[in-house]
């Protein structure tokens, strides 16, 4: 499958380039040469960098995922097995028995020592983890060695000044510049909501709730809490084993159930799922727990909501209710926007939700329009 | 434009299910690798559909199931098929994607070397071109300079001579003197010309061997241009993709919002260059 696309004019563009200056040299020692000029020969980047998944869109068209999770080799025999130093995504997964596996963004953001994240309290390992799951996005969205690269990270919006730190490292190590933003303000900018609008991201260790009026949020403006995709997966489990003593299953089996038949409200399909019982798999209706344990993260949210609502300007709360946006990808959970609207109009008076149509790229689509919105000189500052 | 519009490519999905979830060892049937054999004369749609329908069959005749257990049997079989043929979409042209990607990027090696060696030629060319050139005309305004020297002396020498041919013979016949001198000169400086002439095209060949040289360093920079790209589509490797924004970055002014993003991009690159800067504090 060739789903690369070659613009062909930029391709031409460059040989001619080559023709006239006989020192490309390194891409970031390059300077614009006329300072009112535009800069060409540029990528920009959005990246939504996140617990679970990590997105990129570029400017080339290329668009990326690769779950979260960074995995070097256990010791040599599997290195030599893997013919592999680090390996990212499924495959790191996958393999993860002859790996030390990092999920760098545990809980939203960079784990610190401090904050005792990892199992081991490994932070320079994460850090580490972070650096290579950032150029490994990097590269999956394929930049020409000619060209500069700028990048708008999204990070999410409680991420500590520590941790912005750490990821603006890991990040300046492969691009010419980049700045970091936070990710509820992406996903509202890459859809032109820029004022009134409150914005739910459901991701798998956080969700972020985000009021937007104008300007960029501050802290006031943010709510993060870890009633997310893991605790919904969490709570399934457990009701499971309490209901279902003798079914079999993993974690991760239970996040793909989840994400099949994960619904909330009145359900379309009974689901239906075969789990091992003493190895012979065997069919289970689990519809009602799917249903609870969905159901979960609806409260907390709401609350949330409350709180931004509350303390904001009286005369604008009406307007922000009318405009909450949907996002991340807990948001497909069918269902969850009329529930929470529901739910809404029980304790807040009203609301209305409306669902983001790209939940897996909303971040990384903004965060590349915030990208290709900046102005050249921001971004030659930042260099 | 809408980053929206340009980004039209479909998200390749690589943050779904673990490998190890992939249904392994089902038995190898001899009707069924027969009837794979017809299956590339399917469409997808239609196959989709037969296995749905053989499913369900299948099962309705061999269990006592409900509507919905047979939906959800339905079900699972299409997804295990796809992840079995998704995991099986890895193995490239029958060689296992490693080897594959490898050889791959031995090619790409290759005429990424070819072309460093061609530009490198290029650009030493042009070097030399500039040089030559250079040195052209200055040899030339030397040659200019030197036969202007040396033609001044032989000219004065030559008229000399003449005149005193002349002046051996009367001095009526003035006329016919002034016309010889004259013409004399005239061939004089004719054939100097041509002297320099013969040596500024030694030099001159020089330069035309150049810029022959150049002109085929430039037309087979183009072609492993070309390889390159033809390379990658065909093999779908990682080459670089340009950028579509060339020259439209940033925001334009006939954006709705103009002014509010415009305030919004200061307030995140304020942000930034705080960030930025208490770091190296
Ligand atoms: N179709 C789906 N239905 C319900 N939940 C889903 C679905 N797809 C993904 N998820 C959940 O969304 C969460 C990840 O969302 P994402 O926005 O990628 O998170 P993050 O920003 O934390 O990386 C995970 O908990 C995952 O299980
Ligand atoms: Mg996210």
């Amino acid at each position: 499958m060739s789903d690369q696309d070659y613009n062909q004019g930029t391709t031409d563009d460059n040989s001619a380039n080559t023709a006239t200056e006989s020192t490309p040299s390194t891409s970031s020692g390059s300077q614009s040469s006329s300072p009112g000029k535009k800069e060409s020969g540029v990528l920009y980047l959005g990246i939504d960098l996140g617990t679970s998944r990590t997105s990129v869109t570029a400017s080339n068209g290329v668009r990326e995922t690769v779950a979260s999770f960074v995995g070097y080799p256990k010791d040599v025999v599997a290195k030599k097995l893997l013919k592999a130093d680090v390996l990212f995504g499924s495959d790191a997964i996958e393999k993860r028995l002859s790996l030390n596996l990092y999920r760098p963004l545990g809980e939203g953001v960079l784990k610190t020592s401090l904050e005792g994240g990892s199992e081991d309290g490994d932070y320079e390992g994460n850090v580490r983890a972070a650096k290579d799951l950032i150029a490994e996005i990097i590269r999956r969205a394929q930049p020409r060695k000619d060209e500069l690269v700028y990048a708008v990270i999204g990070c999410p919006a409680e991420a500590s000044f520590k941790n912005r730190e750490a990821i603006l490292d890991a990040a300046r190590a492969s691009v010419d510049s980049v700045m970091l933003c936070s990710e509820p303000f992406s996903v509202a900018y890459g859809l032109e909501m820029l004022d009134d609008v409150l914005v739910i991201d459901i991701g798998a260790g956080t969700t972020d709730l985000c009021r937007m009026h104008g300007t960029m949020p501050e802290e006031a403006d943010q709510v993060t809490m870890t009633w997310a995709g893991d605790s919904i997966d969490a709570e399934l489990t457990r009701l499971l084993q309490e209901r279902y003593p003798e079914a079999q299953f993993s974690i991760h089996m239970v996040k793909s159930i989840k994400e099949k038949f994960g619904a909330v409200g009145e359900l379309l399909d009974a689901a239906v799922v075969e789990l091992p019982v003493n190895g012979k798999p065997t069919p289970f209706d689990i519809t009602n727990e799917i249903r609870e344990a969905c159901q979960i993260i609806i409260g907390p949210i709401v609350e949330g909501l409350g709180k931004l609502v509350g303390s904001f300007d009286p005369e604008f709360q009406q307007k922000l209710k009318d405009r909450v946006l949907l996002a991340g990808g807990g948001s497909q959970i069918k269902g969850l926007d009329k529930a929470i609207e529901a739910e809404m109009h029980r304790i807040l008076g009203s609301g209305h939700v409306i669902r983001v149509e790209e939940p897996m790229y909303g971040g990384a689509n903004g965060a590349l329009k915030i990208a290709h919105d900046m102005p050249a000189e921001y971004w030659e500052q930042l260099k | 434009m809408k980053v929206s519009e340009q980004m039209s490519k479909i998200p390749r999905g690589d943050d779904g299910v673990p490998e190890d979830e992939v249904p392994k060892g089902a038995p190898e049937d001899d009707t069924v690798q027969q009837h794979a054999r017809k299956l590339n004369l399917v469409g997808s749609s239609q196959l989709t559909k037969a296995v749905a329908e053989s499913v369900r069959e299948g099962l309705r005749d061999q269990f006592e199931l409900t509507q919905a257990q047979l939906n959800a049997a339905v079900r699972a079989v299409g997804s295990r098929l796809m992840l079995r043929l998704k995991a099986q979409s890895k193995a490239v042209r029958g060689v296992p994607k490693a080897a594959f990607l490898k050889e791959v990027q031995a090619d790409k090696d290759r005429i990424d070397a070819a072309r460093e060696t061609a530009k490198r030629e290029l650009d030493a060319m042009l070097e030399k071109l500039k040089l030559g050139q250079e040195q052209n005309s200055l040899r030339e305004a030397e040659l200019v300079r030197e036969s202007q020297a040396t033609g001044q002396v032989e000219d004065e020498q030559l008229a000399g001579r003449i005149a005193a041919i002349f002046a051996s013979s009367d001095g009526d016949s003035a006329k016919i003197r002034e016309k010889i001198t004259e013409l004399a000169l005239g061939s004089m400086q004719g054939q100097r010309e041509k002297s320099i002439d013969a040596q500024m095209a030694e030099h001159r060949d020089q330069v035309d061997g150049f810029e022959r040289r150049i002109a085929k360093l430039t037309n087979s920079l183009e072609l492993t241009e070309e390889e390159l790209k033809k390379m990658a589509k065909a093999k779908n490797i990682d080459l670089g993709v340009g950028s579509i924004y060339r020259s439209v970055q940033g925001l334009s002014g006939e954006d709705n919002d103009y002014e509010t993003k415009k305030e919004l991009m200061s307030s995140i690159f304020a942000a930034n260059l705080a960030l930025q800067k208490g770091k190296t504090a």
